[in-house]
């Protein structure tokens, strides 16, 4: 009865200290889901991007080409120029993102069957603008290219039927499994929910609260009362605090589903361990980063530097097999993000299952397995040093409990 | 032994001695710690970002996709197929199989990106005219690599559909084989990339990366090196030391990523040095609003340039601004990145010189101007004192509330 009512103190405590913390890690995870979701989910296709055209044949089969782009919902044809050079110039100043050169006589070529070629100019700039410019401009010839076959085989003698036949009859099918758009949203969004935890979960609440905690530790003896209450209300801080993150991150993960239809296909309960595992892993190295650095400010500006190599280094927007020998292991032996982005993707949009999600899982676990303890000793032993160090430099009076007496502000004053 | 020991001995003395002389410089360096600290972390950190991006992208576009063959028809013409996409170096075939669901369990584990499945008889049905179908698989969780993968398999299947096309010509429509190859494929087309002819990936958004990071940077440092007290004169001199400083470190990305990694840089070197220079004076002075407007509490300060991250995504660096919400296309007007990265960018690929991006730069140095303005507006009225707030009748007023002023009566509870 005694341990329940003070199990209920010191909730209630945690929740009080915690309040602000709380509403942050609910906030940031669901507000930076939901504006990334809106700003890559709005279109499935990157359509209307500007198209130069060059029409240096102005026949029937020219019109019929530029006719038939002008329809291509991907592209916009709205420049008319006289000349190569000024296309590319067009596009050097972004005025269009791609374009084509009909070349002169092409008309008359395709009927000579001299196999004419056209030229099709793309912005290497900005390569997803370019790149889709250049995927519709080449879709349209080849359905032209494919009529104009068709019309040569009936022209040597075959039937119309057997000539569409005879052009048709080797194909192939492309299937994008799990994402039959290839869009943006779905490959980001995955990655997005655990890296806004993290920057908000390391950077608002834990190495705050560890630095705070370092500060507190070194005043007091660890093995009285209230030594031991302070460790189990820092575990019980971070535990909250993980716990709020895990909801946030579904909760966001859930809006964004019923808003912009993305797939959440694997198990709660997989989500929750791999969420967890990656929470429980920045808790231990948050522990290594707050035993050396002692100045939350230099952290933040450290942090905020280097955060976006986590996201470029995890493995989700580049292929860890292209990495450097023994780059992607540095990377997961450095930091959990890889740990849990790659399972977190596959779980939800595969909706894969343990055998699958089991090796990552066990990745956390050794990173844990290693750091926790590290960390651990080294921010103990920091703890340790600080004490050692004040000791011997002020003159400490201690109580009945062997807590530092008088200094504590003034120690604090100079840890700052 | 006891040469050593008396060898040992002076040069501690030595370095006593030294430490006694220094002792005066290091203990006024060590006044400066909160700035020295940020400085060189803004100095250092981005060029060894930089060092680390660039050696993990060190291969530039992707290749070796992992892919698996599942192979049906065991003929010539199929094994032909097989065989192009065995010694293409864009695929890494990881396996041969006889099981469809193979081709789903491997890309469900991630042990392959794409998968290609040949039908039983393909070659006796393409014969037949009964129109089969290879059917190509790509992993959606790995859209980069698939991304590689599909404009390669298109190449290849494209090419053997143009081998049956020539055959056909010439077996059953008896035509000459020097005519058959233009009459199955009467219009041609090539394609040219403007600025990035081999379509690498990094350059198009490892610069930009990386110069979101120096930017990110250099607002925290403006906040961490602020003080309290400060005068306008000094911030304003702290702010234009960081955006310098900043600068440098751009400039060492730019340099490293050059050198090192063969990014390429084709523009004006003028116009890179001063475009960044404008530009980092601009975004530092934004951190600078953030410290002013926080009134110290650094932390705050520090979360509110957060956004900055955000201005690559509102530029529109990688992902288009079309193909946003059309609030964006007013948001990107209004985004300084988008002044300044993709210029950036453009030169690099592209080339160009100092007139060429002059209208950029003149936007950049407005921005710069409004922030000096800006910063100092804020700075003036802060220093106004101000007018306590009244107390609500029958309110208590907590003693944190007003601890900053000395006209109200402090009630405590």
């Amino acid at each position: 009865m005694k341990f329940l009512n003070l199990l209920k103190q010191g909730t209630k405590h945690v929740l009080k200290q915690e309040t602000k913390n709380i509403f942050k890690l609910i906030l940031t995870p669901i507000i930076g889901t939901l504006l990334v979701a809106y700003i890559f989910g709005h279109n499935a296709f990157i359509e209307n991007i500007p198209f130069g055209i060059v029409d240096n044949d102005n026949s029937t089969l020219s019109r019929s080409v530029i006719q038939q782009l002008q329809l291509q919902p991907g592209l916009n044809v709205n420049y008319y120029l006289d000349s190569e050079s000024e296309l590319e110039e067009a596009i050097k100043d972004k005025k269009v993102n791609g374009g084509i050169v009909i070349p002169e006589h092409f008309g008359k070529d395709v009927s000579a069957m001299k196999s004419p070629s056209a030229l099709i100019l793309a912005d290497g700039t900005n390569m997803v603008l370019g790149g889709n410019a250049l995927g519709y401009a080449s879709a349209v010839l080849g359905t032209l290219n494919a009529g104009v076959q068709i019309n040569v085989f009936q022209g040597r003698g075959m039937l119309p039927p057997v000539a569409t036949q005879t052009i048709s009859n080797f194909s192939y099918v492309n299937r994008v499994l799990y994402d039959p758009q290839s869009s943006y949203l779905r490959n980001l969004i995955y990655i997005i929910i655990p890296f806004t935890a993290q920057m908000a979960f390391v950077t608002s609440f834990l190495v705050p609260l560890l630095l705070e905690k370092k500060k507190e530790f070194a005043c007091i003896k660890m093995r009285s009362k209230e030594g031991v209450g302070s460790i189990l209300n820092l575990i019980g801080r971070i535990f909250l605090i993980s716990t709020v993150t895990v909801i946030s991150t579904f909760i966001a993960l859930c809006i964004v589903r019923k808003l912009y239809g993305i797939p959440l296909r694997g198990e709660v309960l997989i989500y929750i361990a791999i969420m967890y595992l990656f929470l429980i892993s920045l808790t231990a190295i948050g522990l290594v980063i707050s035993s050396i650095v002692n100045n939350l400010g230099y952290f933040l500006l450290f942090f905020n530097t280097i955060n976006q190599i986590l996201i470029m280094t995890c493995g989700v927007t580049y292929p860890e097999y292209m990495m450097p020998d023994g780059f992607a292991q540095a990377v997961k032996f450095i930091w959990p993000f890889r740990s849990a982005a790659i399972p977190l993707k596959f779980l939800n949009l595969k909706g894969v299952g343990w055998d699958v999600i089991f090796p990552y899982i066990k990745d956390g676990l050794l990173y844990t397995a290693f750091w926790l303890p590290v960390g651990i000793i080294l921010y103990s032993a920091k703890i340790a040093f600080t004490k050692n160090r004040n000791k011997k430099s002020l003159d400490i009076k201690e109580d009945s409990d062997g807590n530092l007496l008088d200094i504590k502000e003034e120690l604090i004053v100079e840890l700052n | 032994m006891f040469i050593m020991k008396e060898k040992i001995v002076h040069i501690l003395k030595k370095v006593k001695q030294l430490k006694y002389m220094l002792s005066p410089i290091l203990k006024k360096t060590l006044r400066f710690k909160y700035m020295l600290v940020p400085f060189t972390i803004l100095l250092v950190l981005p060029p060894v970002c930089t060092c680390i991006l660039g050696y993990e992208f060190s291969a530039h576009s992707v290749s070796k996709v992992p892919t698996v063959i599942v192979n049906h028809d065991d003929t010539s013409t199929t094994q032909g197929l097989v065989n192009q996409i065995k010694t293409n170096d864009k695929f890494n075939v990881v396996e041969y199989s006889q099981n469809d669901n193979d081709v789903k369990s491997l890309i469900d584990r991630g042990k392959a990106a794409v998968g290609i499945i040949i039908p039983a008889n393909f070659s006796k049905d393409l014969t037949d005219g009964k129109a089969p179908k290879i059917m190509v698989f790509y992993d959606g969780a790995q859209t980069s690599v698939a991304g590689a993968g599909k404009s390669k398999i298109a190449e290849i299947l494209g090419a053997i559909k143009a081998g049956y096309l020539i055959g056909i010509g010439e077996g059953k429509l008896g035509m000459m084989p020097e005519v058959v190859a233009n009459n199955i494929n009467p219009i041609r087309y090539t394609s040219r990339i403007i600025g990035n002819p081999t379509s690498n990936m990094t350059n198009f958004f490892l610069q930009g990366t990386l110069l979101n990071m120096v930017q990110i940077s250099m607002a925290i440092t403006a906040i961490l090196v602020i003080k309290k007290g400060n005068s306008y004169k000094v911030i304003w001199i702290k702010g234009i030391i960081v955006a310098l400083i900043g600068s440098i470190s751009s400039f060492l990305v730019i340099g490293i990523l050059y050198k090192y990694f063969g990014f390429p840089y084709r523009g004006s070197v003028k116009a890179l040095v001063v475009l960044t220079i404008i530009y980092d004076i601009g975004i530092t002075f934004f951190g600078v609003l953030q410290s002013i407007s926080k009134n110290g509490d650094k932390v705050e300060a520090i979360s509110s340039c957060g956004i900055i991250a955000s201005t690559m995504m509102f530029a529109g660096y990688t992902y288009p601004v079309i193909a946003m919400p059309n609030i964006f296309s007013i948001i990107t007007k209004y985004t300084p990145f988008s002044y300044y990265a993709i210029p950036l960018r453009d030169l690099s690929l592209v080339g160009g010189t100092f007139k060429d991006i002059l209208p950029d730069i003149s936007w950049l140095a407005k921005f710069m101007i409004i922030m000096w303005i800006v910063t100092f507006l804020k700075y003036i009225s802060n220093k106004r004192p101000k007018k306590p707030k009244k107390a609500r009748k029958g309110k208590k007023i907590r003693k944190d509330e007003i601890a900053n002023t000395d006209e109200v009566e402090v009630i405590t509870g």
